[in-house]
């Protein structure tokens, strides 16, 4: 392109012009061809959740037979049982990893020592940059009914040892429990900044016109970082069906089975374990509608609550 | 900072900053006690000695690790991994982000691939390998 052709011409014409536009879409051409490959034909895979699949014929040649494999997931498989312990754990997650980070960034924020408050910080964000392989490696053995050390405290008080990776009714709390220690510390960071960002006037103001810490708290932190809640609150709706695969998969045992098994435990049991290709296909694509209608109900909600759109 | 504090607020801060402090400390506890149970003797960590400190100091567990073939296989498959990934992605997301960045009226498709996107990030195959 020539310095004497964009000169004679004026910029924004350049801009709109089909070359300007051909650009546009050639830069986005690598990540778009990627997509096809690795997104968009393995979509294709979907059909046999309605189809009874054989891996001999194929996806184009298996017979198709409509909803079968959903009528026997409902009617057999204990799917409920899956869905309801997913939403459970999941739900709790959410909703006490919100409150547990809003309470800590809260707690960090009235700290005066810069020092203490980065230190601090970093050491509860630490777990976050682990991943689950890593941590419950460590999360077994220092839950060990033998020779954990949490059981070793638990004895020490003379209280008997407790199996908690083992006991059905602990399991999903342990879940639940892990994974708030893992992630709050990225949570509390999110909040923190937040709360940064509130004018100090506001205080300064509240403080001449003689409001004490907690009216401040009341009247200035608290709707101060509000929308940001409700704005994490309500994206993460969306995950109600993720209850943290790689956690799962690397904790369960066959005793804690019943209250913690996930729906995406169960495509990996039924699709790679028992090569049940389309029972696995149709539990996945249950999962992908019901988060589809969640997403975008979460999006709607975000757009009008707290004024976010990603369009 | 004020001039004078209430004796709540103080006895609040001591409170805030000893809970802060504990909650930081048990987020790093399990993280200090497997790096002690690496450096203790097998004897000591089997026997459940170790806290948070190595007890018969040895880094037998580390020569253990690094006699093994397949873990410098593995390490060598991460790292390269990492080299070629990091750049070629941030190639690619940068590339794509950037028509994305521009306003409809300058990029006329700009919607078309965000839904094209957007869709990816909805709905997968699934974790079963099609044909």
């Amino acid at each position: 392109m020539g310095a004497v052709r964009v000169a004679t011409r004026k910029p924004r014409t350049r801009k709109t012009s089909l070359r300007g536009q051909l650009a546009y879409h050639a830069l986005l051409a690598p990540a778009v061809i990627l997509m096809i490959i690795f997104s968009y034909i393995p979509m294709a895979g979907i059909l046999m959740a309605f189809e009874s699949y054989r891996p001999m014929k194929g996806i184009f040649g298996s017979p198709f037979v409509g909803l079968d494999n959903f009528t026997r997931l409902f009617s057999a498989n204990g799917i409920g049982q899956v869905m309801l312990n997913t939403v459970f754990i999941a739900s709790m997650k959410i909703l006490i990893g919100l409150l547990a980070s809003v309470a800590f960034a809260l707690l960090l924020n009235e700290l005066k020592s810069r020092k203490f408050v980065r230190i601090t910080q970093t050491m509860v964000y630490l777990p976050y940059f682990l991943s689950w392989v890593i941590l419950s490696g460590i999360l077994i053995e220092i839950l060990s009914p033998s020779s954990g050390v949490v059981n070793e405290a638990i004895v020490s008080f003379g209280i008997k040892p407790v199996y908690f990776l083992g006991n059905p009714v602990l399991f999903p709390y342990v879940l639940v429990a892990t994974d708030i220690w893992k992630t709050f510390g990225y949570g509390t960071i999110v909040y923190l900044a937040a709360l940064t960002a509130i004018d100090p006037s506001l205080y300064e103001a509240a403080r001449v016109d003689g409001a004490n810490y907690s009216q401040q708290l009341r009247h200035i932190t608290i709707p101060g970082i509000t929308p940001i809640v409700i704005l994490m609150s309500v994206l993460a709706l969306g995950n109600l069906l993720n209850a943290g695969f790689d956690q799962v998969f690397n904790l369960i045992n066959p005793l804690v089975y019943k209250t913690g098994e996930i729906l995406d435990l169960t495509v990996y049991n039924l699709g790679i374990k028992q090569a049940s290709f389309a029972l696995a296909t149709a539990v996945g694509l249950i999962k992908s509608a019901i988060s589809f209608v969640l997403i975008v109900t979460s999006y709607k909600l975000a757009d009008r609550y707290a004024g976010y759109r990603i369009f | 900072m004020g001039i004078k504090q209430s004796p709540q607020r103080t006895l609040f801060l001591i409170f805030d900053y000893a809970f802060v402090l504990i909650i930081a400390l048990l987020c790093l506890f399990p993280l200090v006690h497997v790096l002690a149970l690496s450096f203790s003797s097998a004897l000591a960590s089997a026997a459940g000695k170790v806290t948070i400190f190595p007890v018969d100091f040895s880094i037998e567990s580390y020569k253990y690790v690094a006699s093994k073939p397949e873990f410098w296989t593995a390490f060598g498959v991460s790292i390269l991994r990492i080299a070629l990934v990091l750049p070629l992605s941030l190639l690619v997301t940068v590339m794509a982000s950037y028509p994305l960045s521009k306003p409809k009226h300058v990029f006329h498709a700009r919607t078309v691939y965000t839904y094209l996107f957007l869709i990816t990030m909805l709905f997968s195959g699934g974790l079963i390998p099609g044909t």
